[in-house]
């Protein structure tokens, strides 16, 4: 701290011009040495003081930017010692407010988020749930695919964004089912030409509904091309390969799996070996190869738990 | 009278409201700045004391805030820090009166009274 030298210099100079007065004095009545040896102790004794002064001025002020330094760091809340009175001392005590009013604003800010994240995401399951009411068949479905969508973009090393679009885009895939009729999603027997060409329009009625939605922007689309094939011979757009969106890729890659372990008004659940089966004839030419091994890591850890991965890692 | 106190400490409340209701005051009270202005703009007390450094709202912006209301309530800000330092802080908004903490009944009694005569 540079504090400390400039008041120590301050109280030499205001000591020294007493003294020496006193000096010149005692000096012009006859006592050169007695004069010499006042003017050095009141010297002394003024550093000695100013010393004292400075360092007790010092430390608070050092240990102000500390604390300072640590709220810019994020550490919300932390105090400093109140050592000194006066008006160190005061700004010490208005700093703790300060710092205690921060934390509890961060708080406060960390709940609002928290509450809005956990509001959208039941906003989007109701949506959802939209879907489940009018096709009893898949119920659970979107649940089950966004955990597995999320579950493959984490094994892909996808950021925190990607698996928050994955997780919405997996709920929303078939929200365009709302717009195709009932007695389609129930058929048991296969669909005719004109009810094939309905039921493959519910891709671009999803991503019609969430359009607007800005929060909803990074899963669309994984709703719009989820039906989008690696070989090119998908819709609505005939995307191929990486010009597909890895949202998209992903939740295609879950959505082909649960369908194929769940009972559907066509067929029944299959054997998740059955399932493996057939999706290892879908990779390269369905799936993208990369998901797809991705998707069979995440089914193996799910089996064989995390302690079987890291063995087969090592 | 009716005052409204605002202290985060439950024992200054304590303390003020005993000696208030001594004094034959109507008393309410709020634990925080934002609680206060609540209180203030609900019972229209005649005179507030308030605490300096309050969570979520200051004694000095809680009372800024009474006055918006259009009231020039009088005010007494309690300080556990200099009253100088406070004055120079507050400025414009500045109590009537301020009391360093910690006080008795008698500086009390005294600075509601001069604060009710504030012009």
């Amino acid at each position: 701290m540079r504090l400390a030298p400039k008041v120590l210099a301050l109280a030499l100079v205001a000591a020294a011009v007493p003294a020496s007065v006193l000096g010149v004095q005692l000096g012009m009545a006859g006592h050169p040495a007695l004069a010499l040896g006042s003017g050095l102790a009141s010297l002394a004794f003024a550093a000695l003081l100013a010393a004292a002064y400075a360092r007790g001025l010092a430390a608070p002020l050092a240990e102000l930017v500390r604390g300072a330094l640590d709220i810019a760091r994020g550490r919300f809340g932390r105090q400093v010692a109140l050592s000194r009175r006066g008006d160190v001392g005061d700004l010490a005590y208005t700093f703790n407010y300060m710092s205690r009013e921060l934390a509890r604003q961060n708080a406060e800010n960390v709940r609002l988020i928290q509450a809005l994240e956990r509001g959208t995401l039941e906003t989007v399951k109701s949506l959802a749930g939209a879907i489940d009411a009018k096709d009893p068949y898949t119920r659970g479905h979107n649940g089950r695919v966004a955990d597995l969508a999320v579950e493959i973009g984490r094994e892909m090393g996808c950021e925190a964004a990607t698996l928050q679009a994955l997780e919405y885009g997996g709920l929303l895939h078939d929200v365009g089912k709302i717009g195709v009729p009932e007695a389609l999603l129930r058929k048991t027997v296969p669909l005719t030409g004109p009810e094939m060409s309905l039921m493959r329009q519910h891709p671009a009625i999803g991503a019609e509904i969430v359009r607007e939605v800005e929060l909803l922007h990074d899963a669309l689309p994984a709703i719009r091309s989820h039906h989008e094939r690696w070989d090119g011979g998908g819709y609505p757009d005939g995307l191929v390969g990486a010009d597909i969106p890895i949202v998209a890729r992903i939740v295609n890659a879950a959505d082909t799996w649960d369908a194929c372990t769940s009972s559907r008004p066509y067929q029944p659940a299959l054997e998740p070996e059955e399932a493996v089966r057939i999706l290892g004839r879908l990779r390269g030419t369905q799936i993208d190869p990369v998901v797809h091994d991705a998707l069979l890591a995440v089914l193996h850890r799910r089996t064989h738990g995390a302690v079987g991965r890291l063995r087969g890692a090592a | 009278m009716k005052i409204l106190i605002a202290d985060d400490d439950r024992l200054v409340r304590a303390l003020l409201e005993d000696v208030l209701r001594g004094l034959g005051h109507e008393v309410v009270n709020a634990a925080d700045g934002s609680e206060a202005v609540d209180l203030f703009l609900r019972e229209r007390p005649d005179a507030v004391i308030l605490d300096f450094l309050m969570p979520r709202l200051s004694g000095v912006d809680s009372l800024a805030r009474m006055r918006q209301s259009g009231s020039r309530v009088p005010a007494v800000l309690l300080t556990a820090i200099s009253a100088p330092s406070v004055r120079e802080a507050t400025g414009r908004d500045a109590p009537d009166v301020i009391l360093e903490k910690p006080f008795d009944a008698r500086a009390v009694s005294r600075a509601l009274e001069r604060a009710l005569r504030a012009p």
